[in-house]
């Protein structure tokens, strides 16, 4: 989910279905959202071509899902899709028709799984090609002369810092790669395959891999201090509050770790693996899990500070947005929550029934 | 239910297929490969005794037909008749379905591991992490690579290569348990099956992914060889013969005949044939007596000669 508005907030959602979801959130005479929909053209010839639904192939064409967040800058939402396309579509008019764009025009770059991010009008993207690609975002061609190539699958969101873009990799490698040329700076090799997005806090990077250890590296690619008392995957992003860095895990628990040392400051237990990435409101940390509850919690203490944890129809597996005093919860049964961040009521739900 | 069948059968073979996976240079295909091959070997004794028992059921046939016919009125009788045929063969009719009923949620988990082990899109992943042992070796080796030669083992294969050899293999195979019959309606169900059942899955290979391709594609390789070796090349004996000839560029042996129904008033209580030379139909068999015999060399010769003739009188002319 994204949010961009000037009078009123707006909210993008990518949905399994191929949709984007554009909701102007309003508060006039009540609280409510008013939905437009974008999806891309179907049965373009080539269409899914390798992937299934080619020419003679009797097999049904990769779906255009959207796995990854929308990322939205300078008028335009961007988002990369399961059958290896990344679009630029108009955030006012809901079109790539107007000052939009496809890439690659023909074909496919293999499924996108990962969110695009755009900084400094370069947006960077990884598809399962294993290629980091960056693309101007105003016209949608190559920045650099080739695309950055890893060993495997590249599932992960990058994050950019400093003239530096960050990867991990399915290869096992979190990769720091220079903006401007593509070249590789330095790779950190985990035991595991990395799935999550990094986390660039006081000059040290938090991320955790499929091994099921969570690492802090040096901005040069030293290794910092790791945690490694987790039963499973680190698949989310984490998030920082005061020196502490919190981590959801698919073994079902929170860890909260000192950013300095790797020690354990708190953890807590939820019912379901953690696929979503967490999010900080104030003193909170709201985080979504598998058991479809959403849990707020002290990122000091690690307290529960809502009297119960929120209930919600479908898993929770998008990223929880964070507004004022809301957070945005959107379920795989396809209903988008807005929850009050002080007791976890709902404030409104619209159901789009796009998983 | 389904958490008894994950605990006992889908996560132990799912577990060993990615540690197969991390010890065969982390490749998924040999895994495959590998992980079939095996469970073939240890349902060795199941498919043994399956193909024994088919075998036996298809000896019994053209008298189990006589006796359908000659009691087609009186099913009573018919029905101890059968009975008193199937105690004197010494055949169980269900000796060929217990060992497939066996074998069958084998096949089921093995298809689900390599489906599952591939986990194409985020949700089989997020799957395939919740089966997984607390093993660092297993951790390491996922998500694993689905390259393997020319194919993704994730996706249908694109040049369609695969869908040809699942296809042909199960044609193979097919075409070698298939016993002649005079029966046309078992002729025309086991037309049906010959090339039903390699198209079907010529068609999913088209659907699934590749890996799973793999799977069916070396299982029917597996299922070749064992045939071969238990019954020999069986209904695919002229195809064979066929292709010696066009190979050696002699001529080809005729098409057998179908085995003619075998009169019920043969001995009672005598052995069911189990060697190859016994179970082999009676047909073949005198068909391949002349080959031996000096007559039939002197036939072959003739022919031979009476083929050349006229070829060699349009050259000179």
């Amino acid at each position: 989910m994204s949010e961009e508005g000037d009078t009123y907030d707006v909210l993008y959602v990518g949905t399994r279905g191929g949709k984007v979801f554009k909701g102007i959130l309003s508060n006039d005479p009540k609280p409510h959202v008013a939905l437009r929909e974008w999806f891309p053209e179907r049965g373009e010839p080539g269409f899914g071509a390798g992937v299934g639904g080619g020419f003679l192939s009797c097999a049904p064409p990769v779906p255009k899902s959207i796995y990854g967040t929308p990322f939205v800058y300078d008028g335009r939402v961007y988002i990369g899709t399961y059958d290896g396309k990344v679009y630029a579509i108009d955030a006012q008019e809901m079109t790539t028709e107007i000052n939009g764009w496809a890439y690659p025009e023909k074909g496919d770059i293999g499924p996108i799984v990962g969110s695009p991010v755009v900084e400094d009008g370069v947006l960077y993207i990884g598809s399962s090609d294993g290629k980091l690609y960056a693309l101007d975002a105003e016209s949608g061609h190559e920045v650099w002369p080739q695309p950055f190539q890893t060993d495997d699958k590249i599932w992960a969101t990058p994050a950019v810092h400093d003239g530096v873009v960050y990867i991990g990799s399915f290869d096992q490698n979190l990769y720091a790669i220079d903006a401007e040329t593509g070249t590789e700076n330095w790779r950190f090799e985990t035991q595991g395959g990395i799935g999550s997005t990094p986390l660039i806090y006081n000059n040290t990077i938090y991320i955790g891999a499929f091994d099921s250890k969570f690492y802090a590296i040096n901005l040069n690619g030293t290794e910092k201090w790791r945690f490694d008392e987790a039963d499973s995957w680190f698949w989310v992003k984490a998030v920082v509050y005061d020196d502490i860095v919190i981590a959801g895990c698919l073994d079902h628990w929170v860890y909260a770790l000192d950013a300095e040392t790797g020690d354990k400051q708190w953890d807590f237990e939820t019912l379901g693996q953690i696929r979503a990435d967490p999010v900080i409101v104030g003193d909170l940390v709201i985080i979504g899990s598998k058991d479809d509850k959403v849990y707020a919690l002290d990122a000091g203490t690690g307290e529960a500070a809502w009297p119960a944890p929120k209930t919600v129809d479908g898993h929770i597996r998008a990223p929880l947005f964070a507004g004022e005093d809301t957070v945005y919860v959107y379920t795989t049964a396809g209903t988008l929550y807005a929850l009050d961040t002080d007791n976890g009521k709902k404030l409104w739900e619209q159901v789009t029934r796009e998983p | 239910m389904t958490e008894l069948w994950n605990v006992l059968l889908l996560q132990p073979m799912l577990n060993f297929l990615i540690v197969l996976s991390h010890v065969l240079f982390s490749s998924f295909g040999l895994a495959v490969i590998a992980l079939t091959i095996i469970v073939r070997f240890i349902m060795l004794p199941f498919t043994l005794r399956q193909i024994r028992s088919t075998k036996a059921m298809t000896t019994l046939q053209p008298k189990l037909q006589e006796i359908q016919k000659k009691y087609a009125k009186d099913k009573q009788r018919m029905q101890q008749e059968v009975s008193k045929l199937y105690k004197e063969g010494g055949v169980n009719p269900l000796g060929c379905l217990w060992p497939m009923l066996i074998q069958l949620p084998i096949w089921i988990a093995l298809y689900q591991s390599v489906l599952r082990a591939l986990a194409a899109s985020p949700e089989d992943l997020l799957h395939l992490s919740q089966n997984l042992y607390p093993l660092s070796i297993v951790h390491q080796a996922v998500p694993m690579g689905s390259g393997f030669l020319w194919l993704n083992l994730a996706i249908p294969d694109s040049f369609y290569i695969m869908p040809i050899l699942v296809g042909g293999t199960m044609w193979i195979q097919q075409k070698m348990m298939t016993a002649p019959t005079t029966d046309p309606k078992q002729q025309s169900m086991s037309r049906t099956m010959l090339w039903m059942m390699p198209l079907m899955f010529a068609f999913f290979t088209m659907q699934f992914p590749t890996g799973l391709a793999l799977f069916w594609l070396v299982s029917n390789i597996i299922g070749i060889v064992m045939q071969y070796f238990i019954t020999g090349w069986g209904g695919l004996e002229v195809t064979v013969q066929r292709w010696k000839a066009i190979l050696t560029r002699a001529p080809a042996p005729p098409t057998p005949a179908p085995v003619p129904l075998s009169p019920i008033t043969e001995t009672p209580g005598a052995p069911v044939p189990t060697t190859e030379e016994e179970l082999a139909p009676q047909e073949a068999r005198q068909e391949k007596r002349p080959e031996h015999g000096k007559s039939g060399s002197k036939r072959k010769d003739r022919r031979r000669r009476h083929r050349t003739r006229p070829k060699r009188a349009r050259h000179s002319s």
